[in-house]
This record gives structure tokens, C-alpha cells and sequence, in this order.
């Protein structure tokens, strides 16, 4: 499967549903593509649930994020964290730093 | 390998499909595949500066899945492979982190003639699926 980043504009949020499997080759794009979302001022969803691989890289690159929407005071979640990219959140032992909703949220729905 | 990002999902394909030969669970393929990427990625990151290749040599064996690594980029040390504590406020170095989490044995190894550095992973095989 390539590597794939689709946004979807809601009225209160942002979905960045990423698809494939994310290493250095691709977290350079995930790290523009999450820039250019969070440049947006609303709160950002990063939709993990077609990602069937993820390296340092990525991870590093969603803690980033992380960061950057803390200092603007957005909200930024995960969604759709399968047990692959689990398993490399808890090795990393950031599993309890992101805040992880089972499914994504419908593009339009009220924040929870 | 070519020592490039672009390299590593074409070269964890290859040794996915060695290790699936060699009868290894869904566990130790998917922990060996993750750090080797990561010893992949650092040298890329840290070593070659843009040029250059890596050889990797894998052992299947009943007991162990092993790999060496050896590559012509910057001399590295114990110390750069020592892994520090996982930071939220600092994401970067996880990379070592990983492999040593993952696996029984990270050590640096006689490069050989004609390579900088060498790097044997070894992990035993002791998480078979029943």
C-alpha cells in the first residue's frame, strides 16, 4: 500500500487520515501536512486507522505535533490506533501522553 | 541497501519475506523488522551523509534471528548507541530506544575491510506462536 495523507475540513476540526506505512521516507510529509493543519487554529485529528506500520520517525513526528498544538492551545488527538501502532506508542512508553479516541470523529461532529 | 529513507520500506519487504520462510511468528518478524528499520534509519540520519550503501547480513537459526549491519558513514560508538529514557519534551533518539527494547543483543561488531562501522542485532527466538 503507498503512503497516503488525506485531510478533511470539518467546521471545528481538522482530520488528517493517514494511510500506509510511515517511516523517514514519509514523516517528512506527515510532519509538513500536520504543520499546515495546526497553522489552521483548529483542533486536529490525526486519523491512524489505515497505518499499518510506524517507525521512530513517525512517532517523533505526531509527539512534534503534539507539542506545537499545546503552545497554540489547540486540541490534538489520535484516533483509529490499531495494535500495531500501539505497540510502538507504548515501547516509546507515550501511549498515556496522546489523547486517543477509538474511532475517528465524523468531520462536522461537535468536539466530545 | 542504498543508505536513503526511500530504501528502508523495499528492504523491510525483502527481510519480511526471508523471515516468513524461515517459519518466524508474527512477533519476532514484526519486532526484528522495527529495529532493524530503526539501525537502518540512524545510519541513514546520522551516518552517510547522503551517499553511500549499507550491507545487511541476516542468520535465521532455530534459537535467533539475526542481522549485521556494516556501512561506511561515521564512526559510531557504545555511547552513541546508548539508549536514554524516553522524553515527551525530547522525541528525538527513540530510535535507540527501540532496539534495544526489542531485542536480546545490540552490539558493534569488526567492520570488516573496507566498512567504518558494524553492527550485529540478535534476537532469540523464544516468543513463537503456539
Amino acid at each position: 500500500m503507498s503512503f497516503e495523507i488525506r485531510i478533511h475540513t470539518g467546521a471545528d476540526h481538522l482530520r488528517m487520515a493517514l494511510s500506509g506505512e510511515i517511516d523517514l521516507a514519509v514523516s517528512p510529509r506527515v510532519r509538513e501536512a500536520l504543520l499546515a493543519c495546526l497553522g489552521n487554529g483548529q483542533a486536529v485529528e490525526v486519523d491512524l486507522s489505515e497505518v499499518s506500520y510506524i517507525d521512530s520517525s513517525g512517532v517523533a513526528t505526531l509527539v512534534e505535533g503534539l507539542q506545537l498544538a499545546r503552545q497554540q492551545g489547540v486540541e490534538f488527538t489520535l484516533s483509529g490506533v490499531g495494535g500495531t501502532v500501539m505497540k510502538v506508542l507504548k515501547l516509546a512508553r507515550l501511549d498515556e501522553v496522546f489523547t486517543i479516541r477509538q474511532s475517528p470523529r465524523a468531520v462536522g461532529q461537535g468536539a466530545a | 541497501m542504498r543508505a536513503e529513507a526511500e530504501a528502508l520500506r523495499p528492504m523491510r519487504e525483502q527481510v519480511r519475506s526471508l523471515l516468513l520462510d524461515s517459519g518466524a511468528s508474527h512477533d519476532d518478524m514484526e519486532r526484528f523488522l522495527l529495529a532493524l528499520n530503526e539501525a537502518c534509519a540512524n545510519i541513514i540520519r546520522h551516518g552517510q551523509d547522503g551517499a553511500g550503501d549499507i550491507a545487511i547480513e541476516i542468520r535465521c537459526s532455530e534459537r535467533r534471528i539475526e542481522a549485521c549491519l556494516r556501512d561506511r558513514g561515521r564512526p559510531i560508538s557504545e555511547e552513541t548507541l546508548r539508549p536514554r529514557p524516553p522524553d515527551p519534551e525530547r522525541p528525538g533518539g527513540l530510535g535507540n530506544l527501540f532496539m534495544h527494547a526489542l531485542l536480546d543483543e545490540v552490539r558493534l561488531v569488526d567492520p570488516g575491510r573496507g566498512y567504518v562501522n558494524g553492527l550485529c542485532l540478535r534476537l532469540n527466538r523464544t516468543r513463537e506462536e503456539a
